[in-house]
């Protein structure tokens, strides 16, 4: 049995991997591409390591070594639980080849072991680079010894497993739940944005009640030591088994993992087959009759339109791209009830920050959370076995990078120029600083729109068995989130530092006009290169 | 007057093998044009490049006279294509694909409605096309992109095997329509591996071995007093 399951796993993973076209691939041109893809994502890893090195180096810089092992278990499980939440749903049901593995003849538990094996191997190069790289840094100022490295390593793949564990258990759970509603997608949907929405919360939510007469014992500064982290336990496990060799903590650390894992595969396993049946049902509608006639739109319309049922079609898809936007939706409606002053209390924890200080970088906060994502960054490669229907029309190829682009804007350039404008009035921001943050907030969602088109057109993949692939994990999205993320957080701090010696809102009006470039360069290259595809 | 010339058309997918090898080929108006060959002879690659979603650099196609690979959207616009396993898009409904398409070729609305609704009670489907296309089955796939084909009345229709997967009323309903756009003018291009179907149905024909093109003509004229299979079976065994 075992030995199956490993043969299925391992041709699962061969299918869809980068490695296995490269070796195969005759096509000379297409394989510089993907040397280039592979070139970007190790830029991405150095980046990882340079933040997580440099951060852990940090700690012990300023007398905080003790620290880091905490600080690792948060770091794994976080990063792992968010990176298995939103997309642990797309592998483990209703997958395009759910018929074909099921009718293979393994156990479900086998096949929900491979399933979820898959998403693990794919997320421990990150885990392990985390890792590495922090153990690296803490090395410099604390002793290590054969203990704590082999700790260190065990402990990192047992945190990845606990976390990956409890995120597939919450996302299974809303699955099963969204398969009692007629509207399976949209149940769903809203069941994980109202999970999200609450995991940002719980920190603030237990500040607030249970931690509230500890407060004054807790040192603010150690913020790993406080809060929601008290309550996890695995990063407490870790932290016992490498800080204090305690041996008693690390069996803690893999018993509980491992047991967590096998009672999650066997529960799973046997409601498998009911849940994926009934999320493969698609609902028809009730009362037969003729469909209604739908009015004639634009070519460039009637692509915007397909991508907007698209989005709605999948719960995967809405949740990735929408998330910052339902989060400044909360933020504007939360400033509305609450007030800034409070909300930046809150946000910052007691911390010195004035409205203020906060006027500068309004378009970057706003831009932060809807740029987050963007769906012209997959929405190109999403075409996958459907393609030929757009290369078959009489329709250039730059009518549908419009098309897409299009609605990208109709997406989010409403909102970052309201919330702009919300945030900035909360602010008491000036009359034309108003107009000058909604301005920068449409020029930086058209950015974004035409960046992540750029992104997905130098690297289409219409060879893909699930959109997951192309929503997380694809070369195109990788290179558009990652770095215009920490983009955001540099310039947001640049921004600031930079107040001191010119005005502001001449930096405003700069970083305006510089995305104003870039995204017109973006656009162009887009066209350009969708036109080979 | 020429719909579709194919001419000198070779196609290699990077290996050494060519999958297609000088293929000519000329469709007429009137015709309705059938294209045998063994299980990978290369017939889908010579449609796929003929309708513009696989790029070649051997050969040229011409459309009613326009270029493929110079002027693409001149060439599509007179076109129809069906693939032999449609892949629709899954999240709309068949009434918002076939209208998306309507869109495309900019339909007014009295011609799109009245299309829709005449092919849709032709293939029995009018009550399923408010349902997301996800929900249908293989046939009614087939049937939505075959509506979907014909929304523009094109010039040139090009199926990959068209009948696999149809009810008997729903092949004989395409065969009607087939008939009707030869005498109409128009013309018919698709591969097939139903010979007894092909020798009722298509005047002209062509068989494809292993990327070159074997024999092709009048039915009536290759045939004599031979039936199609036993062709068939003649020129690719022997040849
Ligand atoms: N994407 C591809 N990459 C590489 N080789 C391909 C590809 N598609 C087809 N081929 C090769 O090209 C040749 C012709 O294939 P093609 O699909 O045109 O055959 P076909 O006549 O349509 O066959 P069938 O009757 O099975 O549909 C085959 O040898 C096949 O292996
Ligand atoms: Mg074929």
């Amino acid at each position: 049995m075992f030995k199956k399951s490993a043969v299925l796993l391992k041709t699962m993973i061969r299918a869809n991997s980068t490695f296995n076209i490269l070796k195969h691939e005759k096509d000379k041109k297409k394989k510089r591409k993907m040397i280039g893809g592979i070139i970007g994502i190790t830029c991405i890893y150095l980046m990882i390591i340079i933040y997580a090195g440099g951060y852990s180096a940090l700690c012990g810089y300023s007398g905080m070594a003790y620290a880091v092992p905490a600080s690792v278990g948060v770091i794994l499980f976080a990063m792992n639980f968010f990176f298995t939440f939103f997309k642990a749903d797309g592998y483990l049901f209703a997958f395009k080849d759910y018929d074909m593995t099921m009718s293979l003849p393994l156990s479900v538990k086998s096949i929900v072991g491979t399933r979820f094996l898959r998403m693990y191997i794919l997320n421990l190069p990150y885990s392990l680079l985390v890792s590495a790289s922090m153990i690296a840094g803490y090395a410099i100022y604390m002793t290590i010894d054969a203990w704590r490295i082999i700790v260190w390593i065990i402990g990192t793949f047992m945190l990845q497993l606990f976390a990956m564990v409890f995120a597939s258990i919450l996302s299974a759970l809303i699955s099963a739940a969204g398969t009692k509603f007629r509207f399976k997608q949209a149940a769903k949907t809203i069941l994980t944005f109202a999970f999200c929405i609450f995991c940002f919360s719980l920190r603030y939510i237990i500040d607030a009640t249970v931690a509230k007469d500890s407060v004054a014992v807790i040192d603010k500064i150690d913020m790993f030591n406080s809060g929601v982290n008290r309550y996890l336990f695995p990063a407490q496990w870790f932290d016992g088994a490498v800080s204090d060799y305690s041996v008693l903590q690390f069996i803690l650390l893999v018993v509980v993992s491992i047991a967590f894992y096998e009672l999650f595969a066997y529960v799973l396993s046997k409601f498998y087959r009911q849940i994926n049946s009934r999320l493969m049902a698609v609902s028809t509608s009730k009362k037969k009759g003729k469909a209604k006639h739908i009015g004639r739109k634009s070519a460039v319309n009637a692509i915007a339109y397909k991508e907007f049922r698209r989005l709605l079609s999948s719960n995967n898809y809405l949740v990735n791209m929408c998330l910052g936007h339902v989060l400044v939706i909360l933020m504007v409606a939360a400033l509305i009830i609450f007030g800034v002053d409070k909300i930046i209390n809150v946000a910052v924890e007691g911390a010195p920050v004035t409205k203020e200080m906060i006027i500068p970088i309004i378009p970057v906060i706003i831009h932060f959370f809807v740029g987050m994502a963007t769906t012209t960054a997959c929405s190109y490669s999403m075409e996958g076995k459907s393609y030929w229907i757009l290369q078959s029309l009489p329709i250039e190829k730059s009518t549908i990078v419009k098309g897409k682009i299009l609605f990208q804007l109709y997406l989010s350039l409403p909102l970052e120029v309201l919330g702009n404008i919300a945030l900035s009035i909360a602010c008491h921001a000036k009359i034309y600083e108003i107009i000058l943050f909604a301005v920068c907030g449409a020029v930086l969602s058209i950015y974004s729109a035409t960046c992540g088109m750029n992104c997905n057109v130098s690297h289409p993949n219409f060879e893909w068995t699930n959109e997951i692939e192309i929503i997380k994990q694809s070369t195109a999205i990788t290179l558009y989130v990652l770095p215009n993320m920490f983009i955001m957080m540099i310039l947001g701090v640049l921004i600031i530092f930079g107040g001191r010696i010119v005005n502001p809102d001449i930096e405003i009006l700069a970083v305006t006009i510089i995305y104003m470039a870039l995204a017109a360069l973006f656009y162009k290259r887009s066209i350009k290169k969708a036109a080979k595809i | 007057m020429e719909l579709l010339e194919i001419k000198n058309f070779s196609k290699s997918y990077g290996g050494d093998k060519k999958a297609c090898d000088d293929v000519n080929i000329t469709v007429s108006a009137g015709d309705i044009f059938g294209f045998i060959g063994h299980n990978g002879a290369g017939k889908s690659t010579t449609i796929k490049a003929t309708v513009g979603v696989l790029d070649f650099e051997d050969g040229e196609i011409y459309i009613d006279g326009h270029s493929i690979k110079k002027e693409p959207i001149e060439a599509k616009k007179d076109m129809a294509y069906i693939p032999d396993n449609p892949d629709l898009y899954e999240h709309l409904t068949g009434m918002q694909y076939l209208n998306f398409i309507a869109d495309i070729f900019d339909i007014d609305d009295v011609k799109r409605n009245g299309r829709i609704d005449k092919y849709a009670k032709m293939f029995e489907i009018e009550n399923a096309l408010g349902d997301l296309i996800s929900s249908y089955s293989h046939g009614m796939r087939q049937k939505v992109a075959i509506i979907s084909a014909l929304i523009h009345e094109p010039k040139l229709l090009i199926l990959d095997e068209p009948f696999v997967g149809l009810d008997p009323k729903a092949a004989l309903t395409v065969k009607n329509i087939m008939h009707d756009m030869c005498n109409e003018g128009k013309a018919v291009f698709f591969s097939t591996h139903v010979l007894d179907v092909a020798e009722k149905l298509c005047n002209r024909v062509a068989i494809i071995k292993q990327g070159r093109i074997v024999i092709t003509g009048d039915m009536e004229e290759l045939l004599g007093d031979k039936s199609l299979e036993d062709l068939f079976m003649e020129v690719t065994e022997h040849v």
